[in-house]
């Protein structure tokens, strides 16, 4: 192999020519060394585990296969991602193969679903609790599959994500032996673990296309891996502040970015505040309207973090966690790409998703709070991904990683551990209680698996198998087993095993088996007063919705609020310290929702900026907070169809409301398109209260509510009147405005 | 940039004559100051409106187009006292920052693109009279009891308002030279108008102010009138009724 004479790239024999289209698609004249070693695997149809540090092409490779099997046996992929934001950036990017004929889907949220159409597509692009939940509803098309990319596969080592990734990559190699498996990951230390469970071939390369300079940051200077040691041009105090200076105002070009990392979003806040102090004054002209045009676009957001975000962009910084909502997460990746933003201070959630590399990375925060450990170090995986993220493929001649010592005994501590030191080996985390619970049970609940043998033989291929012996998770299996018989999720006879209608639903559901039981005894139960808070408190008492930090100020509160409750308690209050905590924060988390949907201390829907108040949120929390309970509320009213509760009615008008955020009266308005719940709230507090009072109201009338534009008002009313009704021009009158013998200005020109 | 300060009254008196025609309005402004269209929606009654940049105190503006919502504005100004100094201005997130004394307002600006062009109908309206808004008032208050619309007829030498509708009816006589003073007279005209239209109009007007009245025969009617210490000029045009004969 290697560069043909007009510069294009030589395929191995067996390999599709389509993959040479795509490549000189993307414009790739010639291949980097990783890349060039997996194509012999790839024509092979070998599985493959592809170990190389971030931006070495590894995408291109699982691309290459994919195209190579997808376009010669008409057959399917699947590209499973870790993240949802991810998603859609691969998706963006496989997209480009329309062109080649092959057609390419998105597949996200709902769990519940089969997702039958995805059936008409070659390539599925799917977050791994999705493709998890494709394969619960033994979704036909995956027995199609002749590719499986699972990227982020390091990620085994993750307690949140790694069992769920470990369950269907082994699933996967039960019931498609033959499909090819192509796994991307950074480099870890047993990269060959890997490799040896999947049977795969190992490509591990230290390959970078742009250079890497990695050195520790202390004082006014920094040492770099190979000794060197170069002081910063800029001298504010502070060392961070001053390597960012040094790269954004210094370098030759004038085009360096930076990328911060610290550890706590309020951190990330603060810091890109102060830096736009600094580094706003020293801007040109033309920079500072660039930024502007960014401030401009983030619109008025009455949230403290949205006037943050614009106090810090209009000084060519800004912060990005996950409490942004996703409008001003975008807009600040985009104005980040653009060079418009010169520096931004990111929380390590960054570092594992999105694409967005900047010239220099500066690890600012190594250390983090663990429970055990309030002051543990970071990994160095994850320091390597942040360090990776160094270096913008073609404007960058070398990416630069500094980590930032804040004393001179940290420097040699910080050289040895991150800078000379390797990535950690990963471990299985599939043998945790809660990840064995939920797993055996879908293996029972989807026939996967329908006898001990066959469970057994499951586990046998897991990770966790290749890296552990079995008999250490034998009693963990068998007290999961009798849990799921005691609670009736399975049935145990002799040694067959079967799923209840009950675990099979629940399994469907995609929720953790614990949080049915909650839900179950929710629903059984006889409360003396059945209220909103009654089926919130039970919904957020379940462990998949994540606990709200209750403040030691804020217990006399929620104690208040139990009490004054407690003949809506649809569960016991626990004796037991941890689930009483556990207690607190359920009712806690009831109470953001009620103040959501409008039955809180202020009587109206809250708004961000209250909630952001109360409860310390951002606009992105909220939504994925809303997001979690939709999906439990869902589940519960499901569960009480199948109990036939009677408290059904009620959950599916919790659910409703929770979804749209409202209070039952706007009910009627939501359901008109373009009415969300701030504008719902406006026209029924102006005495618009549903369809009909759309229908009957000029759309004067509509457009003199705050917040409705005439071109809205026209919208909702056309919308309302369906299309025999349509009013056309916003300016025709309605038909009552004008009475018999009036005529129009226009009568007379 | 838009940044204006201007007396209280300035601005109540500017929005108290379109808040009859729309509740949302285009506003035009430029160094030379603001211009106003506006349609309401049925099409039966338009303003035109010029507010000079001599009537504010301060008037730091470039050219630009505004969308607002003026019943809104007229709300928030309530509270002010009539020689109070009122700005607005533009805040960078779009809002229109309204401060007094010790009050501050926010409000969210219209999407102007929304508006359309109102055409001004080109009419050639054969009298025109000048006379004080009280004398129009009087017959209007009367005339509201018996029916809903109202009737101007007008000769050589004086104008009569006539409301009728089943046994109940109204006469108002106005003389020349008495009442109102006759600028042009071409014939005789007589026009009948909504009494709900032509009222809410002559709110927009308001009490005690010298107009013009122009009319003719089943043809739309025309008020001009000054306001803001003659620095803003109105034109309001009403469309008539139309008797089906």
């Amino acid at each position: 192999m290697g560069m043909k004479g007009e510069g294009g790239v030589d395929l191995p024999e067996g390999m599709d020519g389509r993959v040479k289209e795509a490549l000189d698609m993307w414009g790739i004249k010639s291949l980097y060394p990783p890349q060039k070693d997996s194509f012999p695997a790839i024509a092979e149809g070998k599985n493959l585990v592809v170990c190389v540090p971030t931006a070495a092409g590894k995408s291109l490779i699982a691309y290459s296969a994919i195209i190579n099997k997808v376009v010669k046996k008409g057959k399917k992929a699947l590209y499973i991602v870790p993240l949802r934001a991810l998603a859609s950036e691969k998706f963006e990017e496989l997209k480009q193969l329309n062109r080649l004929g092959i057609k390419v889907a998105l597949s996200y949220g709902d769990f519940d679903d089969d997702d039958r159409y995805l059936e008409r597509f070659d390539v599925v692009v799917a977050t791994s609790e999705k493709a998890d939940s494709l394969l619960r509803h033994r979704t036909r098309w995956l027995s199609d599959l002749s590719v499986i990319v699972a990227d982020e596969v390091h990620l085994l080592n993750d307690k949140g994500r790694g069992p769920t990734l470990e369950v269907i990559l082994t699933r996967f190699k039960q019931l498609n032996p033959k499909a090819q498996m192509i796994c991307l990951s950074a480099t870890v230390k047993n990269s060959a673990d890997i490799a040896g469970w999947l049977g795969a071939e190992l490509i591990e390369s230290d390959f970078r296309p742009v250079k890497l300079s990695e050195g520790v940051l202390y004082g006014g200077s920094v040492r770099t891996s190979d000794g060197k040691e170069r002081a910063l041009t800029a001298d504010t105090g502070d060392p961070v502040t001053d390597a960012v200076l040094d790269v954004v105002l210094h370098s030759d070009d004038g085009k360096g970015q930076a990328l911060v990392f610290v550890y706590t979003r309020r951190n990330a806040e603060a810091a890109a505040v102060n830096m736009s102090k600094v580094l706003g004054s020293r801007l040109s002209g033309a920079d500072t309207a660039r930024l502007t045009e960014v401030v401009d676009g983030l619109g008025g957001s009455d949230s403290r973090i949205g006037k943050r975000l614009k106090q810090a962009v209009s000084g060519g910084a800004a912060f990005h966690h996950a409490g942004l909502s996703n409008e001003h997460r975008k807009l600040i990746e985009v104005a980040f790409k653009e060079r418009r933003i010169k520096v931004l201070f990111a929380t390590p959630t960054l570092a594992a998703g999105i694409n967005l590399p900047a010239r220099r990375v500066i690890v600012r925060d190594w250390k983090r709070f663990e429970q055990f450990n309030p002051q543990a170090p970071i990994p160095v995986l994850e320091v390597k991904q942040m360090f990776g993220r160094a270096g913008r493929p073609r404007f960058d001649t070398e990416g630069q990683s500094y980590i930032y010592a804040r004393n001179e005994e940290e420097v040699d501590l910080l050289m040895e551990r991150y800078i000379w030191g390797e990535a950690e080996e990963i471990y299985s985390k599939l043998g945790s209680f809660p990840a064995l619970r939920m797993h055996i049970l879908s293996s029972f609940a989807t026939n996967y698996v329908r006898d001990m043998d066959e469970l057994w033989e499951f586990i046998r291929s897991t990770f966790f198998a290749y890296q552990n012996d079995t008999w250490k998770i034998t009693t963990d299996v068998e007290d999961v087993i009798s849990f799921l018989e005691e609670e009736e999720f399975i049935k145990v006879d002799g040694d067959k095993v079967e799923a209840t209608d009950f675990g099979k639903r629940v399994a469907r559901l995609y929720i953790d088996p614990l949080s049915a039981v909650i839900l179950r005894k929710a629903l059984l139960s006889e409360p003396k007063k059945l209220t909103t808070f009654s089926i919130l408190q039970a919904a957020c008492y379940t462990p998949d919705i994540h606990k709200m930090f209750v403040r030691r100020k804020e217990y006399e509160k929620i104690l208040e609020e139990i009490y004054s409750r407690e003949d809506e308690l649809l569960m016991d209050i626990p004796t037991e310290k941890a689930d009483y905590d556990f207690f607190l924060a359920s009712v806690k988390s009831a109470i953001f929702l009620l103040e959501w949907i409008g039955d809180g201390e202020l009587g109206m829907e809250a708004n961000e900026e209250r909630l952001e108040k109360l409860f310390n949120v951002g606009p992105g929390d909220i939504r994925s907070k809303v997001e979690t309970a939709k999906w439990i509320l869902y589940s519960m009213r499901e569960l009480a169809r199948l109990f036939n509760s009677p408290m059904a009615k009620a959950v599916d008008l919790v659910a409703l409301r929770v979804e749209h955020g409202i209070k039952r009266e706007l009910l009627e308005l939501i359901g008109v398109k373009g009415v969300g719940r701030v504008r719902a709230r406006r026209l029924f507090d102006a005495g618009i209260k549903g369809p009909d009072d759309i229908r009957s109201s000029t759309v004067q009338r509509l457009s003199s509510v705050h917040g409705i534009g005439r071109v809205l008002a026209l919208a909702i009313k056309n919308e309302v009147l369906g299309p025999e009704g349509e009013i056309l021009e916003e300016d025709e009158p309605g038909e009552e405005e004008v009475g018999t013998g009036q005529s129009r200005l226009g009568d007379f020109s | 940039m838009f940044n204006v300060e201007a007396k209280a009254e300035t601005f109540r008196s500017v929005f108290s004559v379109l808040t009859p025609i729309a509740g949302e309005i285009k506003l035009a402004a430029d160094d030379n100051g603001w211009k106003i269209r506006a349609v309401d929606p049925a099409h039966v009654a338009m303003v035109d409106l010029e507010l000079e940049s001599s009537a504010f105190e301060k008037y730091d503006v470039e050219p630009m187009e505004l969308g607002l919502n003026v019943e809104r504005l007229l709300e928030s100004i309530k509270s002010a006292r009539g020689d109070e100094l009122v700005t607005m201005k533009l805040d960078d997130d779009n809002r229109l920052v309204i401060s007094m004394s010790n009050l501050t307002l926010k409000i969210p600006l219209v999407d102007p693109s929304g508006f359309s062009e109102p055409k001004v109908p080109s009419l050639n309206l054969p009298i025109n009279l000048k006379l004080n808004s009280a004398e129009l008032q009087k017959g209007l208050k009367i005339s509201a009891s018996i029916s809903d619309y109202l009737t101007f007829e007008c000769s050589e030498d004086k104008l009569i308002m006539t409301s009728s509708e089943d046994l109940s009816m109204m006469t108002l006589e106005l003389k020349k030279g008495q009442e109102y003073e006759l600028v042009e007279f071409e014939k005789p005209s007589k026009s009948s108008f909504s009494l709900d239209y032509f009222s809410h109009l002559m709110k927009g007007v308001g009490a005690n102010r010298d107009i013009q009245l122009h009319l003719g025969n089943s043809y739309p009617l025309k008020l001009v009138f000054d306001f803001a210490e003659e620095k803003g000029h109105a034109i309001y045009l009403l469309a008539p009724r139309i008797e089906s004969s």
